[in-house]
């Protein structure tokens, strides 16, 4: 059977619009199906002739508004019923992942302050939180189905429904297997270089013939230090799993979610504990080194800049949170 | 007829079509069939059905352990092949036997 290519771009965007509302657990299995059996129905009406775009709109037509056929599929909520079960699980989506990332941003710094009983806690919480706010929202939802029974919840998803409708197709660029490669090496070296010679990075300058070396990085720096090898480690890993796999699956997603909120967490124990705790600003103050003098009076500028670089960190990486969350509602892996 | 009639008579025979798909299902399921072909199969004995009904059907009744279903990749594309299992087929007489005595009930009253 031939399809043309702008037939199966409107069959892959119905998929995917499709995907979004499956279940994770079966989607793999389901989805598969439904895409053989749309292949199957296409052969059975038009035989070996070339399937273009009206064909195809109209087998699609047929089939229904991707969140009504997807509805079928999970009828088996009671409580809340199938009509609104895609806004609650939605609004469960959103509520849950926003515990969560504070969650692990707490047990993060809880982890790199070495505070076991802090992650006990954080974990206790965030268990808490995640069941309490379910059970708000099932009984909020509940109220709204039992006394809201005039609202169609279904009418933009079955009536409103058009195939131009359907989202566009996931246009991020495809793993590229020279980046994964650098990004494993460079990780390597960087946590080599760090380990084995954190002691070396400071100033150098020259005393007659000879050099003297003050060190930049303080004690608790050190400490911190297993901490940031171990996440970078884990930036090896992802590389090394998006290498194999050439594509990021939800379970890569996750962890990359994960290991951002490490980042967030180590940034914010530096802001935290203060930055004089594990770098020594005072190195400028440095009487024996004259070439420093001009730099002197740039001290206190230079540490304000460091804490708004932290600040930025955090910042930057919050929003490559949002980003990979909308990622992973918008363009969900089909297999 | 309104439209508000019509779709409460569209809500009711799907209720109604749906009690008894199942023994429709498990019937034809005695012999392997991917879901398509059973679509097919049962458009021919003439009962026309639409995939929104039948997949999530078939896949509650495997998840009730009534069908065994196995993916076939040699063919043209991947097929789920589903078949009545042994716990279908050993509920399948009496729900046959049963839906048979309902429907005789059922006439003499609307007969």
């Amino acid at each position: 059977m031939n399809i043309t290519k702008e037939a199966r771009y409107l069959l892959d965007r119905y998929m995917l619009a499709f995907t979004r509302k499956i279940p994770i657990s079966s989607r793999k299995d389901i989805v598969t199906e439904l895409r053989s059996s749309i292949y199957d129905t296409l052969e059975g009406s038009y035989g070996d002739t070339l399937i273009e775009e009206p064909q195809m709109e109209s087998l699609l037509n047929d089939l229904g508004a991707p969140g009504a056929l997807a509805g079928s599929y999970n009828q088996d909520q009671r409580l809340i019923g199938s009509d609104i079960f895609p806004f609650f699980r939605m609004v469960v989506l959103i509520v849950w992942t926003v515990l969560s990332v504070i969650a692990l941003i707490q047990i993060g710094m809880a982890l790199t302050m070495g505070d076991p009983k802090g992650i006990l806690m954080q974990f206790a919480q965030l268990f808490s939180s995640l069941t309490s706010s379910l059970g708000a929202m099932v009984i909020a939802f509940y109220l709204l189905q039992r006394f809201g029974k005039h609202i169609d919840w279904n009418k933009e998803i079955y009536e409103d429904w058009t195939i131009r409708d359907l989202p566009e197709i996931d246009r991020r660029e495809p793993i590229k297997r020279w980046e994964q490669i650098v990004t494993i090496c460079f990780t390597i070296i960087f946590i080599a270089v760090v380990n084995l010679f954190a002691h070396r990075i400071g100033i150098y300058y020259s005393i007659g013939e000879g050099y003297q070396f003050i060190p930049i990085l303080k004690e608790g720096f050190y400490q911190i230090l297993p901490v940031i090898s171990v996440r970078w480690a884990f930036t090896a890993v992802v590389a090394a799993i998006l290498l194999i796999h050439r594509e990021e699956r939800l379970g890569t997603s996750i962890f990359i979610i994960i290991l951002s909120c490490v980042d967030i967490a180590i940034a914010a124990v530096f802001l935290k504990r203060g930055l004089d705790t594990f770098f020594d600003f005072e190195v400028l103050n440095e009487p024996a080194v004259e070439a420093l003098n001009p730099l002197k009076a740039l001290t206190p500028m230079f540490k304000g800049l460091v804490t708004a670089l932290f600040i930025l960190i955090i910042a930057l990486t919050v929003y490559e949170i949002i980003k990979k969350i909308i990622e992973i509602v918008k363009y969900p892996a089909e297999v | 007829m309104n439209s508000k009639d019509s779709k409460l008579i569209e809500k009711l025979m799907s209720e109604h079509r749906r009690g008894s798909l199942t023994l429709v299902v498990l019937t034809l399921l005695t012999e392997s069939h991917y879901g398509y072909a059973l679509i097919h199969r049962m458009q021919e004995a003439g009962l026309t059905l639409s995939q929104d009904t039948v997949y999530p059907l078939l896949r509650r009744l495997e998840q009730q352990e009534l069908l065994e279903s196995e993916w076939i990749v040699d063919e043209s594309r991947p097929r789920k092949y589903y078949k009545t299992s042994s716990l279908g087929r050993s509920i399948l007489g009496q729900l046959q036997s049963e839906w048979l005595e309902y429907t005789d009930i059922i006439r003499g009253i609307i007969a």
